[in-house]
């Protein structure tokens, strides 16, 4: 077993509020897992925890196998908005992680360039991200995402707010810079076939307090293509997975 | 156009040119005394100019400091309010008492002219910044002063400019009002003094020679937003 990240019986209080109850998790070295759950169930606040901005209430969480009480900078997390900054560039933006890290902003200029070409988003590196459709703009910032932390990404619903097409054209984008990586990713998303198509395993969320009701493993050999949801056994999963959300 | 009408609303009714004079009349006098203006012109945009540099000093210390401390906020936010409450022209002539005919109180006065748009404005701008990014920077690690290099400071840009622009507008006048109650130089003193001479063209010159510095500022506050804040531009494409 190479457990990249365990969480051991997280909670989270905030305020006599419990968000999240004792949520045990794992990913594996490579591994793509996936975390659904019904909106505003506390899935984003179980991110925040694991980047470092929050702290938890009770719980282990192991990095390598081992205790990191300060996470900050440990994952190269995205949070649901893109979060670009306005006011710099796709270039520049990209290169963020980096500059935060204190390289020098030649050689991270150079290492930016160097992604931004090899996936095909180089024309834009000197446009502002306002001028971006959204698509771009997750595309930048998944960009800037790797760029930081290439070993293990934090993906906090990344498709969202794109359209049915451009999210499946996202979707196989994302998955090919996984393959490319060699990531380890934890991944939010409240769409079933999304989880589907792009896991290895699946964790079930209930609302909140957030539990885990149920892990279930993705039998899709890789690489994946859109077709594979239609085949039996991912219509089957599906169909299990909506039944365990919408259980009250 | 409207310059057109005046000059022919004059004319057509024999107006007093010491009531109102025509614009030919404004002109001919502003050519007649240009080498007399030109000092006082100077004078006027010196203390506009290094009154509009300590307003942004002092509406930018103000501004973080009530960004930064909700105590500090407390205690300072209503005395700046009731500070703009105070007639200025009122107050001008305590500072020539303190101060003499020197540069100084008329420096002050476009600074207490102008500082407050800046602050208002900046205040609201810091606490606007989107707290998502925030996030994203404190997770990478970044240090305090890191976000407010790559954060703070230049998604508050945009709001400074907008107190600027207000506080550029409000400067020049902000100068002829401390000159008007006492100087030696100056179009705030000039323009008093025509007025008391019935030059009553003159008066006019100097209208429309503050109304031109100040468009002239706005002007130099727009195409410096313009450099340092590139990526409103690119918005509006």
């Amino acid at each position: 077993m190479n457990s990249k990240l365990s969480i051991q019986h997280l909670s989270k209080t905030f305020h006599s509020l419990e968000v999240l109850h004792s949520i045990s998790l794992q990913v594996n070295s490579h591994e793509f897992v996936s975390v659904i759950g019904p909106s505003g169930c506390g899935k984003s606040t179980l991110f925040h925890i694991l980047a470092g901005i929050e702290e938890q209430s009770a719980g282990e969480i192991l990095i390598d196998q081992k205790n990191v009480p300060n996470r900050k900078g440990k994952f190269g997390y995205m949070p649901q908005n893109a979060s670009l900054l306005p006011w710099k560039t796709v270039l520049e933006n990209v290169m963020l992680g980096l500059i935060v890290l204190g390289k020098p902003e030649q050689e991270a200029k150079k290492e930016a360039q160097t992604l931004l070409e090899k996936f095909n988003l180089s024309d834009f590196a000197h446009y502002f991200p306002e001028t971006l459709s959204g698509g771009m703009q997750q595309r930048v910032a998944l960009l800037r995402t790797i760029l930081f932390h290439p070993s293990f990404l934090l993906l906090d619903e990344p498709f969202g707010s794109l359209d049915a097409l451009t999210r499946h054209e996202a979707q196989m984008w994302l998955l090919s810079v996984y393959q490319n990586f060699k990531s380890s990713i934890l991944f939010i998303t409240h769409d079933i076939q999304e989880a589907i198509l792009l896991s290895d395993r699946i964790y079930v969320l209930s609302d909140r307090p957030a539990e885990i009701l149920q892990e279930v493993k993705v039998s899709l050999p890789r690489p994946r293509a859109l077709t594979d949801l239609t085949s039996s056994h991912a219509v089957a999963l599906e169909k299990k997975l909506l039944s365990l959300l919408t259980k009250k | 156009m409207l310059l057109l009408i005046w000059e022919y609303i004059v004319n057509l009714l024999q107006i007093d040119p010491q009531m109102l004079p025509a614009p030919s009349a404004v002109f001919s006098a502003f050519v007649d005394h240009f080498d007399i203006l030109l000092p006082h012109i100077g004078q006027t945009i010196l203390e506009t100019i290094i009154g509009l540099l300590f307003a942004i000093i002092l509406g930018v210390s103000l501004a973080v400091m009530i960004s930064f401390s909700p105590l500090v906020r407390k205690a300072l936010y209503p005395i700046l309010v009731i500070s703009q409450t105070i007639p200025l022209i009122a107050f001008a002539p305590l500072l020539l008492i303190w101060f003499g005919f020197t540069l100084l109180p008329k420096v002050i006065i476009v600074m207490l002219y102008c500082f407050f748009p800046i602050t208002v404005a900046l205040v609201d701008g810091m606490g606007k910044i989107n707290p998502h990014v925030i996030q994203l920077l404190q997770s990478m690690g970044a240090t305090q002063w890191q976000i407010i290099r790559l954060a703070r400071f230049p998604g508050a840009l945009p709001s400074f400019f907008s107190g600027l622009r207000i506080a550029a507008t409000y400067s020049v006048t902000g100068a002829i009002v401390g000159e008007y109650v006492g100087a030696y130089q100056g179009l705030g003193i000039y323009m008093q003094t025509a007025a008391h001479s019935y030059a009553i063209a003159l008066v006019f010159v100097t209208i429309v020679i503050t109304s031109i510095l100040s468009l002239l500022l706005f002007g130099f506050v727009y195409v410096l937003e313009n450099f340092f804040v590139p990526w409103q531009r690119a918005e509006k494409k």
